[in-house]
This record gives C-alpha cells, structure tokens and sequence, in this order.
C-alpha cells in the first residue's frame, strides 16, 4: 500500500466520526508522513498496518470520551464500535454483513434461481458439444488412419499388375495413415491437457464469491 | 518488550515528553519509541484525550513551507503529570516489593 492508499482507506474508515475529528485523524497523519520523509514512508504504512485497525483505536477513543454518540456517515461497524464495553468489532462486522446478503440472497432467489439454472444448462451444454467435437474429430481422424491402411492393403495387391498406381497407392496410404495418426495423437494430447484446465478454471470461478471478503477491496 | 503500557500509563509518558518542550506528534512517537516498543499508530487516540482532558493544547507553527501542529502541557497537565508521577513511585515500590522481597500486601 502506498501512503496515498492508506490515507484514502483512512479517511473512508473514518466516515462515522463527525467532520472536525475525522479531519483532525487525517492531518495528523498527514504531517506524521511529511515528519518522517518520503524515505520512511513504506516502513510507516507497514507499521500502521491496517486502516480499519488504526481507524478503530480512533473511534474508540471519541465514542469513550464522548458517551451517548453513536457512529454515523457511512458506519462499516454497524454499530459496534459504538459501546465502549464490547470489544473492536471485527468478528461481529463481517457477521453481520454475511447475514445481510443472506437475507438479500433469499428474498431475490426468485430472480436469480432461474438465471443462475439456465446459466448453468448453457455451460453444460457448451461442455458437451465441444467434447463432442472433439470427440468426432477424433473418429474422422481414426477413420483416415484405417482408411489409409486399407488403400495402402490393397495397393500392394495391385503393385504386381499395375506398378504405377500401386506405388500411388502405396503412397496415398501411407500419408493418410501418417496424417490420420497424427490428428488422433494431437486431440487426444489435447484432451488430456485441457479437461483438467477446464476444470480448474470452472472451480476457481466458483471460489471467487467465498474469497471477495478476505482482503476488502484489493486495491 | 514483555510488558507494555496500559492507557493511564501510555498518558503519563506522553504528558512527561510534552512536558519537556513544545512538540510534534511524529517526534513525540520517536522519542518514545527510543525507549519502548510502541506502534506508530498507538499515539494519536492518546494525544486527542490528553487534549479533551486539557492536559495538553494544541498550536500550529511554519515549518519548512508548510503547517506542523504542535502539543504543550497545560498547567492542568502539569498538576495531573505530578500526580501520575507520584502514582508510579508508589506502584515501582509496591511491586519492587513483590519482586525482590519486603512487605506483602
């Protein structure tokens, strides 16, 4: 994080505070980075951590020596932070916030349910028809394979009568076995490399909503 | 560091190096980081309820171009940096007691 990002997620921690003493945080810090040089900035932003830590000792300290204020603007605590007795509310807020989209998740389901179904039927059909793709380029490649074989069977038959178009034949045969061979070992490398990536991918994704709360906003 | 300051304890240091000079908030942390292992955002909140306290004032000088907030102790400071002092010989004795023998509560 650099100085400027932390001063930003400062000041948006600090919204619940009235102007004068969110203003008042945010200068003082200012000037304790201007104080400390542009040489110590990274190792500050280190030590001070986390703003919604530091953020919260501020707080603290206004709601104990200011009784009956409650945090206002917009209070990512709910509250908490409020009553001087209950500890930094960190634990309590992610809760809290987890049940609000449970609550908004259940009172939409009739919107997204459906959405959520037909998505899922796209994919799974994409997933079967490409598989099927390959599947049948595989078979069409095999299918020249034995093909090549066959004419390269039955030229050699016709080496004795015909020279010529038995050694065509020959040729023709061998390429096409040569060509078909090589489709068949291609799509099947192809296969073996991609579903699992496939796979990976499609799980990742489904992480994604379960990772969101971790970090915060990752700048 | 095993043991670290409570609030009235973290007042009583701060209230002692403000009492020396007039002083910024950034030097006030180095001088006591010079002698304890204290976070550089331990400071602030002490400062503002010093200040709510009047135990300390505020007052802005030019510095280098630009405006650098200073603390002073008050005389109302001074009485309480008086008592915390008194306070803490009477704590030192009390646990030195425990310590290294003497009376027991």
């Amino acid at each position: 994080m650099t100085r400027k990002e932390f001063m930003y997620r400062l000041a948006e921690q600090l919204l619940p505070l009235p102007p004068e003493e969110r203003v008042s945080a945010l200068k003082y810090y200012d000037e304790y980075f201007d104080d400390a040089g542009p040489e110590n900035e990274s190792r500050i932003v280190e030590e001070l951590g986390d703003p919604r830590t530091v953020a919260e000792s501020i707080i603290r300290e206004y709601a104990q020596n200011n009784p009956g204020w409650r945090p206002g603007g917009a209070a990512q605590s709910s509250g908490a932070v409020g009553q001087p007795a209950a500890a930094p509310g960190q634990p309590a807020v992610s809760k809290s916030r987890t049940w609000i989209w449970v609550l908004v998740a259940v009172l939409t389901c009739w919107l997204w349910v459906p959405v959520l179904v037909a998505a899922l039927a796209t994919v799974m059909g994409l997933l079967v028809a490409a598989v099927a793709c390959v599947a049948g380029l595989a078979v069409a490649a095999g299918a020249v394979a034995v093909g090549g074989i066959l004419i390269f069977v039955c030229s050699m038959g016709a080496v004795a009568a015909a020279p010529g178009v038995g050694v065509l034949g020959l040729g023709t045969g061998l390429l096409l076995t040569g060509a078909g061979a090589l489709a068949l070992v291609l799509l099947l490398w192809l296969m073996v490399k991609a579903v699992p990536a496939v796979f990976r991918w499609i799980i990742g994704i489904c992480r994604m909503p379960f990772h969101r709360r971790k970090g915060g906003e990752q700048a | 560091m095993i043991f670290s300051p409570n609030a009235a304890l973290m007042d009583a240091i701060v209230l002692s190096v403000v009492a020396r000079e007039g002083t910024y908030g950034y030097k006030i942390t180095q001088d006591i980081r010079a002698v304890m292992d204290i976070s550089e955002s331990t400071l602030y909140p002490v400062l503002r309820r010093l200040q709510r306290e009047e135990y300390l004032e505020v007052y802005d000088q030019a510095f280098a171009g630009r405006n650098r907030r200073y603390y002073q102790i008050t005389d109302k400071g001074r009485m309480q940096l008086d008592i915390y002092r008194k306070e803490w010989e009477n704590y030192k004795s009390r646990l030195d007691g425990v310590f290294y023998g003497g009376t027991m509560p």
